[in-house]
This record gives C-alpha cells, structure tokens and sequence, in this order.
C-alpha cells in the first residue's frame, strides 16, 4: 500500500477529518555571506508538525510572533511549498500539487490576511478584489458576477452600493470584511484566519469575531483560526494548539486547555490574558518566561523550550519530548513536556535548576513521566 | 570591507568583459562596409579585399576577438587606419584635454549646484528658492550645444567684434605650459558644461536636503541646541549628501571618457572629439579604443561611488 | 447565503456609480490639475503638438515646401541667409529654404522621437524590470546584471559610435534611447516590484489560484505604472535633447532632414551672419524641452511626490 493510498484508508474511518498535517517541515535558506553566496544556513519555521483539522469545528493556533504558525498556514495555502511532510485535504494529498491541478482545491482552502490594510491592492476597486476569485477560477459571467460580489458584500455586512469604491475609502474593519467576502466567494470549505483582528481597533475586533461566528454557522465553515495569544483565541476555537518555535507543544479542547494546560508554555501564555476580575487578578502570579525566544536557525537541543522553561531540568537539555497525554489526561489533551504543569502547581515560583555544570553531566530521566525515550520528534 | 573591494572589483572587470564583447560583435561582426569605405567609392573588389586582408577582417571572427581581447589586456589598442598611429597614443594625447574640461566643470557645478541646492532647501518656497528653481530648471532643460553656441556668439563673437577678447574659444593650451592661458582657454567651455549639469545637482542637492531635514535626528539634534548652521552643515548635509555623491560620479566618470558636445562646439580635440571624428572617418580601432576606455571610466567610476557610498552612509551594508 | 434584493438587481447601474470612489489616478489628475505651472506647460505642448499636426497645413497655406530652396528670393545677391521679413517670418537658411516652415516641420521630429522613444522604454524596461522583479533567482541575476552593463556603457559615446556602424537614421535614433534609457526605467520597476511581490495581496490573490501572469498584470502592474509614468514624462524631454545632439553632430537624422539638431549644426556656418538660423530652431528646442520637464515635474508632485530626481550628462 502505498503512502497515498493508507491515507486514504486512514480517512474513510475518520471522516471528520477535514485537513491532515504530518510531520511538516518547512525550513527557508538563508544566503550566507561568503563568496557566492555559500555558507547559508535554514530557519526551521516549521519543524515536524502534525495536526487534524476536523470538519466544521474551529482550531486555534497560539504562539508568539516568530514561532512558525503563519507559515505553516500560508504551507496549508500551499503558498510555501513544504520542505518535507504531507498536506492532505479532503483525503486526498496536496503537498505536492501542480499549480495546475491545486487550482480546484484552492476554492476549498481561502485565507484571510492580518493586515487589512496591506492585503488589498490600493489601486482596485473593491469590487473587483471581491470578484478575483470569480475571474480567476471563470466561474460565473461577467453580469453575474457582480450580482454576486454585491451579495458577499451584504452577506459580510458592507453596502453593495460601495461596490465602486477603492480600498482607501474603507476603515480598517470595513477592509477586513472586504477581505472576508474575497475569502467567502467560492464558498470554501476551509479559512485559514491569520490574525484576521490583530491589526484592528479592539472596538471593532469582536465584531469581526462576531461575523466570522456567524458565517460558520450559516456556511458550515471550518477554521484554522491563527492568534499571538490566548485571549482572544478561547473564545472563538474548538480546540487550541499551541506552537513554540516551529512546534506544537500542547494540543487540546479549549476548555481543557484552560483548566489544566501542561506545559510551561502554555502556562505563561495562560498567565498573560488579562483578567477582569481584580480580585482574580490579584492573586494570580504572571509567568514571566526568561530571554527571549532563541534563533530558529538554530534551535536548542532536547525540549526546544528548555532555556525559558522555568522548570528547566538537566533532563531537558538532552532530551526532545514527545506530544503525547501526560498526567493521565484524555487522549485529545496532548503536551511535550517532561515536566508536565499539575493543576494547582504555580510555576512562577519555580526556578530552572539547570546551569553549565548540569549541561554537560545529563541526568537521568524524571521519575513522574513515563519514561519516554524521547529522541527523534514527533 | 576588503573582501567587499575585490568582489566589486571582480564585478566591474566583468561588465568590462561584456562591453568588450558588445563592442566587437557591434562593430567587427555587424559591419560588412568598414573595407570597402576606406577604399573608396570607385574601389574594385580587389582592392577591398587587400584592404580586408591588410586589415585582418577576413579571418574568424573568434580569432579576430581573441586578438582584440588579447591586445586589449596589453593595453594595446592597435593602430587608426588613417593615420597608423597607436591608438593608445592618441588617446594618451586627448585624455589630458578631456580630463582639465570635466574636473573644472565638476568644480563649478559641484559648488554652484551644491550651495545653490542647500541655500534654497533652506528657504523653500522663498522667492529665491523659486528663481534657483527656475534656474535649474532652465539650465536643465538646455541642450548642451545650444549653451555652448549661445556662449561663444555673446561672450566671444560679439565681444571680439567690440574689441575685448577675454574667452578665446578653440584651442587648448596644456596646463603645463601656462596655468592661466589654460584655464582662460577653457572658461567658455567649462561654463557651457558647468551650467548644464548645475541644473541636476541644484534639484538633487534641494530634494534629499529637504528629505534630510524632515528627518527625526535632525529635530533631535535642533531641540538640543545645535546651532542651525551646525545642524545644516553636519547632520543634514551629510545625510542628504549621498545620492549627490552617487550623481557626481556616474557623471565625472562619463565625462571623464568624452564631452562629445562641448568638445565639439568647442573645438577641443579630446577623448570626445577624436570619437566623433573617428566616427565619421569608420576609423575603427580608434573609436573601439575610446568606447573601451570611456566604458572602464564609467565602470570605475561606479566602483569608487559604491565606496563612497559605504564611507559617508553607515546604513550601507557591505556585502 | 443571502440572497439579492430582488429590486437591486434590476436597478440601473447610475444609482451605484453615485458613490463610485476616485482612483489614485483621478486624484493624481485633480492635484495636477490645480498645478498652474504644470496646466501651462501642458497648453505648450498641446500648441506645439497643433505645430506639427499642421505643419503641411500651414506650409501649403503660405506655399513654402520645407525643401524648396529660394536662391532668387530667399538669398542676398551675396548668397546671404535673408533675415526675418514679412515673407520669411524666421528668415531663410543658407541654401534659401524657410526657416519658418522648417522649424514646423522639426517639431514633427522631436516630438515623434521624444514620445516613440520615452514609450520604448518604458514598455520594455517595465516587462524587463516586472520579470526580473518578480520571479527572481537566476532570471533576475542575469536581467539585473544586463542592465548593470547598459548602465555602464557611456550613453552618448555608444550612441554616436551605432549611428556611425548602421548609418543615420530617425528610427535608429530612437532605438539607441530606447536602449539606453530602457535600463533606468527597468531597474525603477525591478525595485518596485520585489517590494510589492511579497504584500499580502499578492498572496492573496496567489491563495485564490491567480497565475503569475495575471498576478503581474492585475497585482503589480497597477503599482509600479505611478513611478514609470512620471519617469516616462522626464523622459520625453531627455530623448529630445538626445536626438538633437546626435543630429548636430551629424549622427542623427540624416543631413537635409527639417530637424532642429540638423538646422542647428547647419547653422554653424552662418553664426557671424545668420544668427536666427540658430535662434529660432533653438528657442523651439528649448521651449519644448522646457515645457516637457514642467509637465513632468507636476505629473510627479501629483502622482508620486517621493519619486528619485533625474540626471543627465552632456
């Protein structure tokens, strides 16, 4: 059987699963200084991430600015090709797709930008952007198409008569909707929201949020709904992965990733979500994680996280975890980590105990994880 | 920084290469007449073909650029056909002329264009920032034979026929021989070339000082006290002073290889001059020579302007 | 999916075009037009455009063909340029032809060689620039490198140096512009376009399926044509000046042609004697030029204000 076909087997039982990620590396080369050009080395952006995306649900992706989630997401837009891994949508693989036979599964998959402001070509009429894709895939006649550009503009709530108009006439909310509508014209079965709100005034942000809620539940929507943070993500997702340095690191329905987030990481993300209970807030400590996220030229060896981690063991230098259920948790609830967050643990009072003595000498497994050998990722 | 000299330095022998091989398929390969046109109208064929022999235009053509190219490294440019002189040594006779009118034009318009250019950035939409750019403007749509024209009717001619003779115009005396009959010989001249460029350099000069001084670190630097001449000359001259520079040397280098207008009109037989009359002579060797050497200013020229460029604009990164 | 308004649909399409927005180009148009200096210089070209448009007109009107030569009227018994005078307006040239009718004629000439070669250029240069710009890698070395030659080669020294191996002649006149201004413009739009090449919406429009042919042409084209329109306009200007340069030195159109840089170079001889055989093809020249480079310097403040200001070497 061959790769494509056990794929294929693998869905028909799992007919849910609207996108499957395995294993997907995408490293960019990044020209060296010497002679020609040589001695480049490669940013790992995405390094070995598997995902399933189901039908009709929505998938937060969390991570801070660099960790890789918008390149993954422009690799499932097949705007990067991938380095290495598979993209299968639909049960069928798309990794390698000739722009030619992509096309089609382009209706299916629609992307909406972060920035309203740089994603539509100052010099269109809004009308026209929101007609691409009609024009590019031929797919309805040139009368008809503009009857149908007005209704995607009623449907994202923008007056049809603005038809006319030029992106520079819209504020930041009224772009993004512009943008949405572009997404919505094929009627995809996937978006990829790449912090569609990020960029926008925090008054406008929910009802963006508010639109793209809606639009799920009248189209039957599937989202892969890209954040900086968990504030706003844990509202609008289904289930939340969250990426550190080109890696899922903590996988698991959003209301068990609240409650009971294993990793360190996701702790000091958790951590930073304002909270508008004073009282709450008061007691609560901030994780505040040290340095900064390392180069992913070279990212660290063991557990990628191991030089912020404040639980930080020796363990960890040499040791890459595996994204498996820890502390007994359900089989959805995955976290790599060897130290894995108990509930009630507070980590800001912890202190990594590792130095440069510790480094070189390596330790031996911790006694509370289940002896994961932890070498080769994921 | 010195490995950044040798690949910029490898890259203009390069473009050196290339203009090599433009210059002899344009002119060995394209022309099938150069034989026949200095034999002469009434010429039989055989006569043009011991003119082609004589020559060397019957053989390969590879051969034909492998002896070029191989003389070229030499510095041996072969010899006119008119006057069987080396071709380097008329250009070693005309170089000197061309290189006295570029460097005393390059002094006029660097200072006028400069100062001109800073004073009205100063003062934009002062009436006088309005007549510098007028003056710009005029000089920069003037053609340059038509200055030189203009010069030598109202400040030779009508001047001789009153009696003063203060720019003598077409000849050259060499600086060796009498500093100031050079310069006096060249003033028209320099004037002619001088005002045309001015005209760039005044509106360059104007639109990067402006640029400069809506910087933030030049509004930094007068809220701490700096004398406004001092904030002029040191922060925003120097910032806005670059692609003056970068100008300045694509044109010195041109010139360097050739003022073909002014030194026609005028007379000079520089690197220019002997061109445009090798030109119309199909004096080939000669005009190769000239385009080769005028084409290795130029290249260098642009080599020292990306130097330049380095030292004066830290921003620059050297790779 | 809401469906349309039935009653929208059949509506005339006026009703919407009320609330059309204006283009950057409208916008770039109106500032323009509130540039007196930029609308007077436009009204000169438009004049001098009616020169050469009627240029035949008026020289059958007054019955002066541009190549008749009037030995017995148009000469001194000395065989003396005549000046100006109520049958000559701008005097008669050497060999006793109008020098009137044939500075109409030049106008014909310059402006054809100033658009036809600003328009070459910038066509080629912008599809030059576009490839290389956008695809990148080893097609845009080897473009980005070619023109780095073109840039190196001395402009006018080539330019004398071609007319003198393939013979004078307007076409190759224009074609040498083309050349060597195509560089300028095609490293203006290969800049451009690697900026814009990595906005969003040109990924949006790659993640809708767009190809690169139409990602160039809807995407990218509308965004570099601001700076190549207003280096197309200071264009127009160059190319003339170039041409009548080639043309007195002898280079350009060929000897006899009604051109300004011919009519000048003929001039020469008579300087002492005739000096409106200079002054008038002269100030016709210079007026153009000027007017071009007024234009042009109004069409940049209104389109693209931060554009890089032009040089030029004589």
């Amino acid at each position: 059987m061959t790769a494509e076909e056990a794929a294929h087997e693998r869905d028909r039982q799992d007919t849910e699963t609207l996108l499957r990620l395995e294993n997907v590396y995408k490293h960019f080369h990044v020209r060296g200084t010497g002679w020609f050009g040589r001695g480049g080395s490669y940013v790992h952006a995405v390094d070995g991430v598997s995902l399933d995306v189901r039908a009709g649900e929505t998938l937060g992706l969390v991570g801070e600015t660099g960790c890789g989630k918008s390149t993954l997401a422009r690799c499932v837009a097949r705007l990067h090709d991938v380095t290495d891994g598979s993209i299968v949508f639909q049960g069928r693989d798309i990794t390698r797709l000739p722009a030619r036979k992509m096309r089609p599964v382009r209706q299916d998959i629609q992307m909406i930008f972060q920035d309203p402001y740089g994603s539509l070509n100052p010099r269109r009429r809004v009308g026209s952007i929101i007609g691409d894709p009609f024009a590019i895939h031929g797919t309805e006649s040139r009368r008809a198409r503009r009857l149908r550009v007005q209704e995607l503009m009623e449907l994202v709530g923008l007056n049809p008569e603005h038809y006319n108009r030029f992106p520079a006439d819209f504020s930041g909310g009224q772009r993004q909707r512009i943008g949405i509508a572009r997404a919505l014209a094929l009627r995809p079965k996937m978006i990829i929201c790449d912090e569609p709100i990020s960029a926008l005034d925090v008054s406008i942000q929910a009802q963006i949020i508010n639109l793209l809620a809606d639009l799920q539940d009248e189209l039957g929507l599937t989202y892969v709904f890209i954040a900086h943070d968990l504030s706003v993500v844990q509202h609008v997702s289904d289930r939340i992965a969250v990426m550190y340095l080109g890696q899922v690191v903590e996988l698991a329905p959003t209301d068990e990733l609240m409650n009971r987030p294993r990793h360190p990481y996701t702790n000091a993300l958790l951590s930073a979500i304002p909270v508008a209970d004073p009282d709450r807030a008061e007691q609560r400590e901030r994780v505040v994680l040290a340095g900064d996220m390392p180069s992913p030229i070279s990212p660290p060896e063991g557990c990628r996280f191991h030089p912020r981690c404040p639980k930080a063991a020796p363990y960890c230098v040499e040791n890459v975890p595996l994204l498996e259920p820890r502390l007994g948790d359900r089989d959805d609830h995955v976290a790599s980590c060897h130290f894995p967050v108990a509930e009630g643990e507070d980590i800001a009072l912890e202190s990594p105990s590792i130095d440069e003595s510790h480094r070189a000498a390596g330790a031996g497994p911790p006694p509370h994880t289940e002896g994961t050998s932890g070498h080769g990722h994921g | 920084m010195l490995r950044f000299v040798i690949r910029r330095t490898l890259y203009g022998v390069l473009v050196i290469w290339v203009i090599s091989v433009v210059v002899f398929v344009l002119f060995f390969v394209a022309p099938r007449n150069v034989a026949r046109k200095l034999a002469g109208r009434q010429a039989d064929m055989s006569a043009v073909e011991a003119i082609r022999e004589d020559l060397g235009l019957n053989r390969p053509l590879l051969e034909q650029y492998g002896d070029f190219l191989w003389g070229l490294l030499q510095g041996d440019l072969g010899y006119s056909y008119y006057s069987d002189e080396p071709v380097t040594d008329k250009i070693l006779d005309a170089l000197p002329i061309s290189v006295s009118l570029a460097a005393g034009a390059a002094v006029i318009w660097v200072v006028l264009g400069v100062s001109i250019g800073v004073l009205s950035a100063l003062r934009p939409r002062t009436i006088a920032d309005r007549a510098a750019t007028t003056f710009a403007l005029f000089f920069y749509s003037m053609p340059t034979f038509l200055l030189g024209l203009l010069l030598l009717y109202f400040l030779f001619y009508q001047l001789h026929l009153v009696g003063i003779d203060w720019f003598p115009a077409a000849t050259y005396v060499p600086l060796t021989e009498d500093v100031g009959q050079w310069a006096r010989h060249l003033i028209l001249p320099w004037i002619t070339l001088a005002l045309v460029l001015t005209g760039t350099y005044i509106r360059l000069t104007r639109g990067s000082m402006l640029d400069a001084l809506g910087e933030d670190y030049i509004r930094t630097a007068r809220s701490k006290g700096i004398t406004e001449s001092r904030v002029t000359v040191r922060h925003a001259l120097r910032g806005g002073i670059t692609p003056v520079v970068t100008q300045f040397g694509i044109d010195f280098g041109t010139l360097v290889g050739g003022v073909l207008i002014t030194e026609q009109v005028f007379g000079l037989q520089g690197l220019g001059y002997i061109a445009v009359t090798s030109v119309v002579q199909g004096d080939l060797p000669v005009v190769i020579g000239v385009v080769m050497v005028a084409s290795a200013f130029t290249v260098v020229a642009s080599i020292v302007v990306d130097f330049s460029y380095a030292v004066l604009d830290p921003r620059v990164r050297l790779t | 999916m809401a469906t349309a308004d039935p009653e929208r649909a059949g509506e005339p399409e006026q009703e919407q075009d009320v609330v059309k927005g204006r283009s950057p180009w409208r916008l770039g148009w109106e500032r323009l037009r509130h540039d007196h200096v930029a609308m007077a210089a436009a009204v000169v070209i438009v004049l001098i455009g009616l020169a050469a448009l009627l240029a035949g007109v008026v020289s059958d009107l007054i019955s002066h063909p541009p190549d008749t030569q009037y030995r017995e009227i148009g000469l001194s018994p000395a065989g003396v340029p005549q000046p100006p005078d109520s049958t000559f307006w701008f005097g008669t040239d050497g060999v006793g032809r109008d020098v009137f009718v044939r500075v109409l004629y030049g106008t014909r000439i310059s402006l054809l060689v100033g658009i036809a070669s600003s328009f070459g250029a910038v066509v080629l240069g912008t599809v030059i620039g576009m490839l290389a710009g956008f695809y990148g890698g080893a097609v845009d070395t080897l473009l980005a490198r070619a023109l780095d030659v073109i840039l190196s080669m001395p402009f006018l020294l080539f330019g004398v140096a071609l007319a003198a191996v393939l013979g004078p002649s307007l076409w190759l006149v224009v074609g040498v512009i083309v050349f060597f201004t195509l560089a300028a413009v095609g490293r203006i739009v290969r800049g451009q376009t690697l900026s814009i090449r990595e906005r969003e919406y040109v990924e949006a429009a790659r993640s809708l399926g767009a190809s690169n042919r139409r990602i160039m042409f809807t995407e990218i084209l509308p965004n570099v044509l601001a700076p190549v329109l207003v280096y197309a306009s200071l264009l127009v200007p160059i190319a003339i000046i170039f041409s009548a340069s080639l043309s007195f030195l002898g280079l350009g159109v060929p000897p006899g042609t009604p051109a300004w840089g011919v009519m000048l170079r003929e001039a020469i001889d008579y300087y002492t004697v005739a000096p409106w055989l200079f002054a008038f093809p002269g100030g016709a020249l210079l007026l153009t030029t000027l007017a071009f480079n007024l234009l042009g310097d109004g069409v940049r403040d209104a389109l693209d204000p931060k554009a890089s200001r032009l040089g030029r070497a004589g």
